[in-house]
């Protein structure tokens, strides 16, 4: 399909949704109001590893107030209910019930007409545990004697199909491993004049979306359930709420208000089916709203223990890379196996490697569940392939620029997998980085002699979840508006906007025509997943079908009613065209219906496939996302401290569509690679989390910002994305950290390589050397 | 979070009279930004909480006399832009600058920031090197302490279950001063500081030799700490690079700083050294350039 123009209808920048939030009149889940609600509280684990022995409820039932108690017993024995959930293995459930596998393990909840007295009840649960040795890290965990997180783990009759190769490890507390080899490595190597090997590390993180997890449910008398949910993905909810409580999908509603900040903490089930249960036990509606303490032991991103060893030709050619990767997955496959697995496809960056031999294995711990995290993995694979592409350089002599330009991936070239790569503008995203850096320019001295200056970059490219689902709709009104049904969630990223300028622009109408009604899966077609970078390009997509849908409906009514061949009827401008005639939509709608009334319903849907439909090719992702960023950074010799004076991250978008949106999406995630790549890292003592508050769990702020960071969106258009658009949420993250790791290295020769990269680290690499 | 009372004195006296009642199961409420974190953490469970807001005579910023005198109410925000320190001791005014977020600064005050003996704080380490002293009430009669003595161990003061700190009172700065403040934080600008070092000297405007040198460290030890070897290094001699050397490594080595989130022993002992070795002479300049 040919690609169209630019949308037109977004351009001056205004987001549907912004009056709402800045006059904070927008309904977030937790300002809903709900009457006969009852407070949910959790009691959790406080040790990181333990069978329980008991759970005794008898004085928590006596706090005045107290409606249900809900512990391992509800589970096992009660409700006709299937204990065992998750989304790639069922290792998770409702409250844990032969052990606990991390601190902040749900362990039972209690609902109460108020919060206090649910409180008081659950510290008056007496739980006794039997203490396990907790294993707190990758490498000891894969070790052979370690003890096991799970002694066993079930697998799903019906896991998602990019998946299904992937089993646990019987006995060790690999969850999964996923290989990928292309030609042979040990060849490669044998070919190559120089190979580098390097460990790279990162820590467990948060992802500290401003708005904490909630959930509220509430039975109605026929048996169906509402709930209210902070979640990223509805439809992979229901189902797997439909699973546990043995219920078809349909009578599971859930509606999601906007959500205050996903960045993948919000996707798959966290806090539903716990509320779910309590309400189902209390008979009464109940909501559950997490604390930010309660959200550091819900979801986290991957740590990370990488090794790396590559082969590179003597004129600089890479060759051969090799690479383990650990991922920490917590107590809790989640969505583990999947980051990866995913991970692993990156391993080897955006550069063409003829031998590649890569390992990622996901490893069961007794830290909290890791799960999605903007970057999916890739952040990780890529502070160790970065770094090392600067290591690389630095060995050779080589400026780090051109080495990776010598590298990098075009138009068509064959990607680790066989497969060819289209819509890749990977060179472009690095050229434009490197002239906004002013790369080869010399930096400008700087006031205090006691500072010195570098400068660093890095590129990546990143996979979609494929294959996936996305059905849209659309009404259009007897007076030409139009209502839009999606499933795609608004979380801040600014999708509201983006699919209305689609839908707009496709039928030729204002933009203030267009209401999105919001996510409610009993009115909304089905979507896979609000993540992944995905949205815009296949949410985007079935909304520029559903509106096409529509136009063809119109044009046929003007065909039949004056005898006119459907092809010399044409959609322009909001109205059809045939001959000399222009009629709009209104007028159309008039005539079919014979009076002022009457529902025209578009549809559209996107289902991708691991084949390219039209060349039979297999394709891992639907499109490829990449980017490239450039930091020049600061350091006080003295002390160590770093400042960073100037990003920029290039992006290849495939096509604008909303020109504001797009700017904050790679800002926003500049900044929140800023925080990864300086300050956030979650820290145990002997199982305990010693900073689960936002006092020592240290997030960025304005005052650590750069003063300019520059969005560069570079436009190579995808053939099906909506007007060539394709994905731009995660991508300018991932190049954050490596960029100032290299830049740091630049400016005073220290190669740091576990995150963050903190001020000591610096010094102490200066005083070391 | 556990049921307390909720009591308003209105004045010092009866504040004093309410915690003798309730006999060390009270607690003193001023801004709560530090009470209610252990609250809510369960660390503390007080049945009474005494909130000493209502007491106008604790929020002044006064001179009195040549004394500057800093009611234990007074926030951090209103030393921020208070007028009097502005002029007197601009050093306090742009520390606050620094410290944690407006909506902290806009509550935390003065008197729980040295009560709370929290170990990573501003004020107190430049308090201690102005040797300022404390005024205290209580049941019977009151009493006045150096800043140094207050506080005793990590969370731990002097102060008695039936006390409230009202004031801090700082005698003038000599003839041919200058004092400077450091805050160091070792991650976002916003943390919490890593290390605090104040220096105050005084110069001989004949001979350039630093006399009553002060150099008061925080958050690298217990309590906020004067580093007395550090200061002899430099008493009494014009600042040179041999004893701006001796005064950094003595820091470094009286301190007792921890391993923590925010640096490692060593780290934050060579960042003593090389925070007391620039302030030291940025401050000795200041003396000499007869700016106090
Ligand atoms: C996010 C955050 C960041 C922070 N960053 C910094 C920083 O950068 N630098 C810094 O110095 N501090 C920092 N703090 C600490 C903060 O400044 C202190 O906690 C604050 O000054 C305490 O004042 P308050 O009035 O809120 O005390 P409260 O919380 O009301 O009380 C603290 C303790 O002192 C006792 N108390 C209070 N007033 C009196 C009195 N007059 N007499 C006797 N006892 C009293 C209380 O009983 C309690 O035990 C930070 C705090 C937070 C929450």
């Amino acid at each position: 399909m040919a690609i169209s123009e630019r949308p037109q209808s977004a351009q001056d920048g205004q987001r549907l949704d912004y009056q709402a939030k800045l006059t904070g009149r927008a309904a977030y889940l937790a300002d809903m109001k709900m009457p006969g609600v009852l407070e949910g509280v959790v009691l959790r684990s406080p040790v990181a590893h333990a069978w329980i022995r008991y759970v005794d409820t008898s004085e928590a039932l006596k706090v005045p107030g107290v409606v249900a108690v809900y512990t391992k017993d509800d589970v096992v024995q009660g409700t006709g209910i299937e204990p065992y959930y998750g989304p790639v293995f069922k290792d998770q459930t409702i409250v844990a019930v032969d052990k606990v596998r991390h601190v902040g393990d749900p362990v039972a909840a209690v609902a109460a007409e108020t919060r206090e007295a649910a409180e008081e009840a659950a510290n008056l649960i007496v739980v006794e545990y039997e203490d396990l040795p907790p294993v707190m890290d990758v490498q000891d965990s894969v070790k052979e004697d370690a003890t096991l997180v799970h002694e066993t783990v079930r697998i799903p009759e019906h896991g998602f199909a990019d998946l299904a190769e992937l089993k646990p490890i019987e006995n060790t507390n690999v969850c999964t491993h996923f290989k990928l080899r292309k030609g042979d490595i040990e060849q490669g190597f044998a070919e190559c004049a120089h190979v580098f090997e390097d460990t790279f590390i990162l820590p467990t993180t948060q992802h500290v979306a401003l708005e904490p997890h909630g959930c509220i449910a509430a039975f109605q008398p026929d048996g169906r359930v509402n709930l209210w949910s902070t979640t990223q993905n509805p439809f992979v909810v229901r189902t797997q709420l439909a699973n546990i409580f043995k219920m078809p999908v349909s009578k599971i509603r859930i509606m999601v208000p906007y959500l205050g900040g996903g960045y993948g903490s919000k996707v798959y089930p966290k806090i539903e089916p716990l509320t779910m249960a309590l309400a189902q036990k209390a008979k009464r509606p109940v909501r559950i709203l997490l604390s930010r303490e309660e959200v550091f032991y819900t979801v986290t991103k991957h740590a990370a223990f990488i090794r790396m060893k590559t082969g590179v030709k003597a004129d600089g050619t890479f060759h051969a890379r090799e690479a383990e990767v650990f991922l920490d997955t917590g107590a809790f496959a989640e969505i583990g196996p999947r980051v990866a697995k995913k991970s692993a496809y990156t391993a080897a960056g955006p550069y063409k490697f003829s031998h590649v031999k890569i390992d990622a294995k996901s490893v069961y711990t007794n830290k909290p569940p890791a799960g999605a995290f903007r970057g999916f993995g890739v952040s990780q694979s890529a502070w160790a392939s970065e770094s090392q592409t600067d290591i690389i350089a630095k060995a050779l002599g080589r400026d780090p620029y051109e080495l990776r330009m010598q590298n990098i991936y075009d138009e068509g070239d064959e990607f680790v997998t066989g497969e060819k790569l289209w819509s890749i503008g990977v060179k472009g995203c690095l050229e434009k980085v490197a002239q906004e850096m002013k790369w080869g320019e010399p930096m400008p001295a700087p006031d205090d002699p006691s500072k010195v200056r570098g400068r660093g970059l890095a590129a990546l490219i990143k996979a979609t979840i494929t294959p996936s689902i996305s059905c849209a709709a659309i009404k259009l009104n007897e007076d030409g508006s139009v209502n839009v049904f999606t499933s795609t969630v608004e979380m801040g990223q600014g999708s509201d906007t983006a699919m209305a300028a689609i839908v707009a622009d496709t039928l030729g109408i204002s933009l203030d025509q267009v209401s999105v009604l919001g996510v409610d899966t009993d009115v909304v077609p089905y979507d896979l997943t609000t993540s992944s970078s995905r949205s815009t390009f296949h949410m985007g997509k079935a909304l520029e079908l559903a509106s096409l849908d529509l136009c063809e409906q119109l044009r046929k009514f003007v065909s039949e009613e004056h005898g006119v061949p459907f092809e010399e009827t044409r959609m322009e401008g909001g109205k059809v065209l045939f001959r000399e005639n222009a009629l709009d939509i209104r007028e159309v709608l008039f005539n079919h219906f014979g009076m002022q009334g009457g529902t025209l319903v578009g549809r559209g849907e996107v289902k991708t496939s691991t084949v390219d439909p039209d060349t039979g090719d297999k394709t891992t992702s639907s499109f490829w996302f990449v980017g490239a960023g450039g930091s020049e950074v600061e350091i006080d010799k003295d002390t160590g401290r770093l400042r960073v004076l100037k990003h920029a991250t290039a992006v290849d978008v495939g096509r604008v569509i909303t020109p504001l949106g797009c700017q904050q999406q790679l800002v926003g995630g500049a900044i929140t690679g800023m925080g990864q790549a300086l300050f956030e890292q979650m820290v145990w003592d002997n199982g305990i989390l010693v900073n689960p508050n936002l006092v020592d769990y240290v997030l960025p702020a304005l005052g650590d910002m750069p003063d300019e960071i520059t969005p560069i969106a570079v436009e190579v258009p995808h053939k099906n994305g909506p007007f060539g658009a394709k994905g731009i949420g995660e991508t300018s993250l991932i190049p954050v950290a490596p960029s100032i790791a290299n830049a740091v290295d630049d400016a005073v020769g220290v190669r740091i390589k576990d995150l963050p990269v903190t001020a000591e680290k610096i010094f102490l690499g200066m005083l070391d050397k | 979070m556990k049921h307390f009372e909720y009591l308003e004195p209105g004045t010092v006296d009866e504040a004093c009279g309410l915690l003798k009642q309730y006999a060390g199961n009270a607690r003193v409420f001023a801004g709560g930004s530090s009470l209610t974190i252990l609250l809510k953490q369960g660390f503390l469970q007080p049945d009474a909480l005494i909130n000493i807001k209502k007491i106008d005579e604790l929020r002044r910023i006064e001179e009195s006399g040549e004394d500057l005198v800093i009611g234990s109410l007074v926030t951090h925000h209103d030393i921020e832009v208070s007028e009097v320190l502005a002029r007197r001791l601009p050093v306090l005014c742009e520390l606050e600058h620094d410290v944690a977020n407006i909506r902290v600064r806009n509550m935390a005050t003065v008197g729980g920031n040295i009560a709370s003996g929290e170990p990573l704080t501003d004020l107190p380490c430049v308090f201690i090197t102005l040797d300022a002293t404390v005024r205290i009430a209580n049941t019977s009669g009151g009493r006045t302490l150096a800043l140094e003595e207050v506080f005793v161990d990590y969370y731990e003061t002097q102060l008695q279950e039936d006390e409230v700190l009202t004031h801090v009172v700082i005698p003038p700065l000599p003839a041919h001063s200058a004092i400077d403040y450091v805050r160091f934080s070792s991650s976002s600008v916003v943390d919490k500081p890593c290390i605090g070092v104040a220096v105050r000297m005084t110069v001989d405007p004949d001979g350039g030799a630093c006399r009553e040198v002060r150099v008061g460290l925080g958050c690298v030890a217990p309590t906020p700490m004067r580093a007395r070897n550090a200061e002899a290094a430099l008493e009494g001699q014009p600042l040179n690079d041999d004893n701006l050397q001796k005064a950094a490594r003595a820091a470094a080595e009286e301190c007792d700083p921890m391993d923590d989130l925010r640096g490692s022993e060593r780290y934050k002992r060579e960042m003593v050294a090389a925070l007391v070795r620039r302030l030291s002479s940025r401050v000795y300049d200041q003396a000499r350039g007869g700016r106090s």
